[in-house]
């Protein structure tokens, strides 16, 4: 069952529904000010999921926040464009972006018990947003929001409405942040692990789920995960994140099948490949020697390159950018032929 | 759990929760000394006639089990028995002084509870700027002031140095400002309200800010906020409630420690209240009135309890009655 969207101004299709250039977070201000995201480049197209994947502190939700130009408290989104449906939302005043937020760009996250407020009903605080951006009354309201309760699979969708976020499960939590994130057609989600903190059976269910409503509601997703096995069965597209930048991206089929950085073949040795089958439980990132660097203390260079068993001299002192390395993929890595950063500090 | 039953079963554990603090009580005053005696080292003048017969009134003359006894019995038919001091009836003059100390203490804690509101929300939302430093600052400093040293500097600010409020008293003794016992009323409290307030503000400010602060770090005020709703809304309707939970059972302990502010305060201002009332007695042994206040103040507590336990129910929904 389809709805109408709230306000549906369509891009000229050339030009991808979201494209993201050069973005950047730091926490803290001045000389003191740590970059966690730097220079990320990202681009989903219409109806397309791009999976956004990397190890734990790489960057992957505080550049999802920052995508609604949104920052955690202390961080601060300090460069780049965020350019949704055609207009820069780093550009945007509060007005404006309430008009983005939660209408044409919504969130589902990681821990759906802690992102519904414990002390409203679900048709409270979902009927909030709905009528906030819409201004419908109440019975439209609850039925809007009833409506997405069935769509994406609660039963007995109008009792739902006056229980409370403790009162259902995990698995169903989930499916009303999702419900939530429909509330107005958006033309993208985005979901920051939505299956992480789940059963291994819920997960298949919700990520079905997503899938199902990428063709019913013709929205876009970018789906962060760390969990290969997600990325294998969901994505369209693909972008790797290394310690606050994107080190690979392309069509999955060309990362899975080729994967040009070290970190991204790393990443898919021990996980499950395109052609294999999807297993929920392997989902931690395999064993890479070292780990990721502090963020307040980076090394000079590849940011890789002490975990790198490629990694050469010329690593060490530059830093590679973005660069295509086949139609459709490209990479940052000096070992790949990538140019290096002109720029860089 | 019915809230009807859980409020009997609440009641039944009550009694016994009653019954316990008068015995103690009893005791106590019993095993601190014979109020006649301090009334006669006050008094010598009065005569051996007079106190024998106070002393058969009141049945001193009786081992204490029978005094508690006769007490207990005459409490049960709503009797709370004589003043010993004022030899008024003790019911009479508590529900007369109580009046005045409400009078101070419900809008010291309610204009408390706006003020800190205000400044908690100021505080949290630009966390560790100057704005919140400044609040913070402030309300630990006014919280590691002692509560009569405000009073004392409010009476000489505003009664010694610029004349503008009264200093003592809940009346005016001749002619009422204005012609208005309103009015006078009113001007009378400005003072210990003020000290009131000030005492209750600081604490009330800090413990909302710290609340404030760590609900807005949740994801559901972020998840609220990405569904595009104004920040107003996500403070007020959002974030606010959820702080309030743990501000509740702070507000219910205000309202028991007004008996320790009440004190200090209406001794400060000379203010006819009952904290007055209860110093008075405690040093004169004045048992019934002791007695009388204490269970009096029991009972405030055993309901003001009960309500924040429904209260909690209503507010939070995660919360049952068991
Ligand atoms: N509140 C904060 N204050 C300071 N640094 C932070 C804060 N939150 C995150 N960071 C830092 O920002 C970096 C990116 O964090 P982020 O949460 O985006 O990682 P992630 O890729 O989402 O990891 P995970 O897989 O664990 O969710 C990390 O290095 C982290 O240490
Ligand atoms: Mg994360």
């Amino acid at each position: 069952m389809l709805s109408t969207p709230v306000s549906n101004k369509p891009a000229p299709q050339s030009e991808p529904l979201l494209d993201v250039r050069g973005l950047s977070v730091s926490f803290g201000r001045g000389t003191s000010a740590v970059p966690v995201v730097m220079g990320v480049d990202l681009r989903v197209g219409r109806q397309e999921t791009l999976c956004l994947v990397g190890e734990s502190g790489s960057g992957k939700s505080v550049t999802s926040l920052a995508l609604m130009a949104l920052a955690p408290g202390g961080a601060e989104i300090t460069g780049g464009q965020v350019l949704f449906e055609g207009q820069d939302l780093t550009a945007m005043g509060p007005a404006a972006l309430g008009k983005v937020r939660g209408r044409r760009m919504a969130m589902v996250f990681q821990n759906p018990a802690h992102s519904l407020n414990p002390i409203l009903t679900v048709g409270k605080q979902l009927g909030e947003i709905y009528a906030w951006h819409t201004r419908a009354n109440r019975r439209e309201t609850r039925e809007r929001v009833a409506d997405l309760l069935r769509q994406v699979g609660i039963t007995d969708a109008h009792g739902r409405l006056d229980q409370f976020p403790h009162e259902l499960s995990g698995g169903m939590k989930q499916r009303v942040c999702i419900a939530r994130a429909l509330l107005c057609d958006p033309a993208l989600i985005l979901a920051d692990e939505p299956t992480t903190n789940l059963d291994v059976t819920i997960q298949a269910q919700i990520l079905d789920l997503l899938d199902e409503i990428k063709e019913t509601f013709r929205t876009s997703i970018l789906l962060v995960t760390h969990d290969m096995g997600v990325v294998a069965r969901m994505a369209d597209r693909i972008s790797v994140m290394y310690a606050g930048r994107i080190c690979e991206s392309g069509e999955a089929r060309a990362v899975f099948r080729d994967p040009q950085h070290p970190y991204t073949r790393a990443l898919l040795d021990s996980t499950p490949r395109i052609d294999m089958r999807y297993e929920p439980g392997a989902r931690d990132l395999p064993a890479i020697g070292g780990r990721p660097p502090n963020p307040a203390q980076r090394p000079d260079g590849c940011q890789f390159h002490p975990r790198c068993a490629e990694a050469g001299e010329d690593c060490r002192a530059l830093l590679p950018r973005m660069t295509a390395s086949g139609p459709g993929h490209a990479v940052s890595c000096l070992r790949r032929g990538s140019r290096v950063e002109e720029n860089a500090a | 759990m019915l809230v009807t039953q859980f409020i009997i079963r609440r009641l039944v554990f009550s009694i016994f929760l009653l019954f316990g603090v008068s015995v103690i009580v009893f005791a106590l005053v019993n095993a601190v000394g014979n109020p006649i005696e301090i009334l006669l080292a006050e008094r010598p003048g009065i005569s051996q006639q007079a106190i024998d017969q106070m002393t058969a009134y009141y049945g001193l003359d009786q081992p204490a089990t029978t005094r508690y006894l006769m007490w207990a019995g005459n409490l049960l038919q709503g009797d709370f028995g004589t003043s010993i001091i004022y030899n008024q009836p003790v019911w009479q003059m508590m529900t007369s002084w109580g009046l005045e100390t409400l009078k101070i203490q419900v809008p010291g804690i309610l204009i408390a509870l706006a003020l800190a509101t205000a400044m908690a929300v100021t505080a949290a939302m630009r966390q560790y700027s100057r704005v919140d430093f400044g609040v913070m600052a402030s309300a630990m400093l006014g919280q590691s002031l002692p509560g009569f040293f405000v009073g004392i500097l409010l009476i000489l600010i505003f009664s010694y140095w610029l004349g503008i409020f009264p200093s003592y008293g809940a009346y005016s003794m001749r002619s009422p400002l204005w012609g208005s016992h309103l009015l006078d009323a009113l001007w009378h409290m400005v003072l210990p309200v003020a000290m009131l307030t000030f005492f209750n503000t600081a604490a009330l400010t800090l413990l909302m800010r710290s609340n404030l602060v760590d609900i807005l770090r949740h994801d559901f005020v972020t998840a609220a906020r990405a569904s595009g709703l104004p920040e107003r809304r996500i403070i007020y309707g959002h974030a606010l409630r959820n702080a309030l939970i743990p501000v509740l059972t702070y507000l219910s302990l205000l309202f028991g420690l007004m008996l320790g502010t009440a004190p200090v305060t209406e001794t400060v201002f000379t203010w006819p209240g009952v904290g007055y009332l209860y110093i008075n007695a405690i040093q004169q042994l004045d048992y019934p009135v002791i007695l009388g206040v204490t269970m009096a103040i029991a009972v405030m507590l055993v309901v003001v309890t009960l309500l924040t336990d429904i209260a909690y129910v209503l507010i939070d929904p995660r919360i049952r009655l068991d």
